[in-house]
């Protein structure tokens, strides 16, 4: 038209921060890490497709290994588009609440301001922590964006402490997955990177203090295989 | 003071997102003929939000209705603050009625809600249920010879430009709403969620551009400093081109800003007050 400049600098697409938060411990060992590197490997593609068709979100991922204490296994965030897994190794005990306290630390409102979506926290354990969970839980939900995060549970086997995995996620309305075997695992993995990633890229406002699902309705996750007959963990 | 002509422009446009899964604009945004007052509503969406386009359009209406009343009346300038502290009150009261009798409408034409997983077990719920249904929050502005009312709830910016071309925000800003969450003039005590200032012209000059916008146009801009200066740009705009030319390339703006922002549905208002204009 008359050619008039749009008023305003560069646009910006909303950040969306994702953390898998995965459990190295020793019971991990063999099967069971192998089964998650390929799971998250795997599901690195349909990621970036959800990513691809929801271009006002800006996807960054990091990740936290957890053994015998949490350390980050990718601190600088990475846009989906350049995420690549490096695979990770089994070894020590559970140090699920120094990984939540790790974490915590991101989710300063100084760090991660107002404009961001919704954080997606993915926690993937086979066991229970051998440390502080409930000063870990603490930290994460004292942080506005703990708070508000999307908090997805995958328990491994018949060890898995879905209890400690219910407290993780905080709404009684979402349930801890509960993988038995390696199909379980990529079924669950795959749904978190691909389902919630989309659920989390566009939500509607909620209004204050009637939440009680969280800030993003979570869609049904896959049915898990028949425990007593595809029961191999 | 000096007779200033004001003048209201603005735009509302559907989002990128919402372009992409066949949902409606939710926002709305009104203002007066007869009066110098705007407001800008943005329905919050959802399906336990689905008539929030509605509730938003209804919203702004009815609070630029009743800014016209308030503008009307002759009210001892002492007593402006005291009696606009019931607007809020007047606001949620009559957009209530106004979303009764559009749930009634809708139900007698045969289009009840989709189930939005909200039981009600009493009259008390059912109601809060239908209001919820038209959630929306609310921005509005109204200035007059003497003074400049501002009221909002919930999300959204209500932004001032004064002759020094200094942006200032008469209300505080909720650092507490992330993560999409937002007050509602569909809440319990709606009309406590209310900010609202009075700001009277014999303390300080009055502004040169008032600017209510949806926060989907924030969200577009890495920071709140970034998005100050679209409204500092804006005002050279309305001041080299003036009112209708800049009315004219709105929505085109919004859209690029949406498709290239927040995805989100993207409503501006602006009065403003130049010699050109």
């Amino acid at each position: 038209m008359s050619g008039m400049k749009r008023p305003g600098g560069e646009l910006a697409s909303r950040p969306l921060h994702f953390f898998w938060l995965a459990d190295c411990s020793g019971s991990m060992y063999g099967e069971k890490i192998e089964s998650l590197n390929y799971a998250i490997r795997s599901a690195i593609k349909p990621m970036q497709d959800v990513a691809d068709d929801n271009p006002n979100a800006q996807v960054m991922i990091r990740a936290i290994t957890f053994s015998t204490g949490a350390q980050w296994h990718i601190a600088e965030p990475v846009r989906v588009e350049d995420f690549k897994w490096q695979d990770v190794d089994a070894d020590g005990v559970t140090s699920m609440g120094g990984a939540l306290k790790l974490v915590a630390e991101q989710l300063d409102v100084s760090l991660m301001p107002e404009r961001c979506l919704p954080p997606v926290l993915v926690m993937v354990t086979d066991g229970q922590p051998t440390d502080d969970f409930n000063a870990g839980l603490k930290s994460l939900m004292d942080k506005p964006w703990g708070k508000k995060a999307v908090r997805i549970a995958i328990g491994i086997g018949q060890d898995a402490d879905l209890d400690v995995l219910q407290k993780f996620i905080g709404h009684n309305e979402i349930k801890p997955l509960h993988a038995h075997n390696a199909e379980d695992l990529v079924n669950y993995i795959r749904w978190a990177s691909t389902v919630v990633l989309q659920a989390a890229s566009s939500p509607a406002s909620q209004v204050k203090d009637q939440v009680t699902s969280g800030v993003v309705p979570i869609p049904q996750a896959p049915e898990a295989s028949n425990p007593d007959v595809d029961d191999v963990w | 003071m000096a007779d200033i002509q004001w003048r209201t422009i603005g735009a509302s446009v559907k989002g990128a997102l919402h372009h992409r899964n066949g949902k409606p604009n939710q926002d709305a945004w009104a203002h007066s003929d007869s009066f110098h007052c705007m407001a800008v509503a943005d329905g919050h969406g959802s399906a336990k939000h689905q008539r929030s386009d509605i509730g938003a359009r209804l919203a702004a209406e009815i609070t630029v209705k009743l800014l016209e009343e308030f503008a009307n009346q002759p009210f001892d300038i002492r007593l402006i603050k005291e009696v606009s502290s019931y607007l809020p009150g007047k606001i949620v009261q009559g957009w209530r009625e106004a979303v009764v009798r559009d749930h009634q409408k809708l139900e007698l034409s045969g289009d009840p809600p989709q189930n939005s997983g909200e039981a009600s077990d009493t009259a008390e719920q059912n109601q809060a249920a239908i209001y919820s249904l038209y959630g929306t929050t609310l921005l509005a502005a109204l200035v007059t010879e003497d003074y400049a009312l501002y009221l909002q709830i919930g999300d959204g910016n209500l932004l001032v430009l004064n002759d020094a071309g200094k942006i200032e925000t008469p209300l505080p800003q909720n650092a507490t709403f992330i993560a999409n969450e937002t007050n509602s003039l569909s809440q319990a005590n709606a009309a406590h969620h209310f900010e609202q200032k009075v700001v009277f012209f014999d303390y300080q000059p009055p502004p040169v551009l008032i600017s209510l916008s949806t926060d989907g146009y924030i969200n577009s801009y890495p920071s709140p400093v970034e998005f100050e200066t679209v409204i500092k740009d804006i005002k050279q705009l309305l001041f080299k081109q003036g009112g209708e030319k800049v009315q004219a390339m709105l929505p085109d703006w919004l859209d690029e800003t949406s498709q290239q922002g927040s995805g989100d549905d993207i409503t501006i208002a602006l009065l403003y007050c130049f010699p050109d204009s």
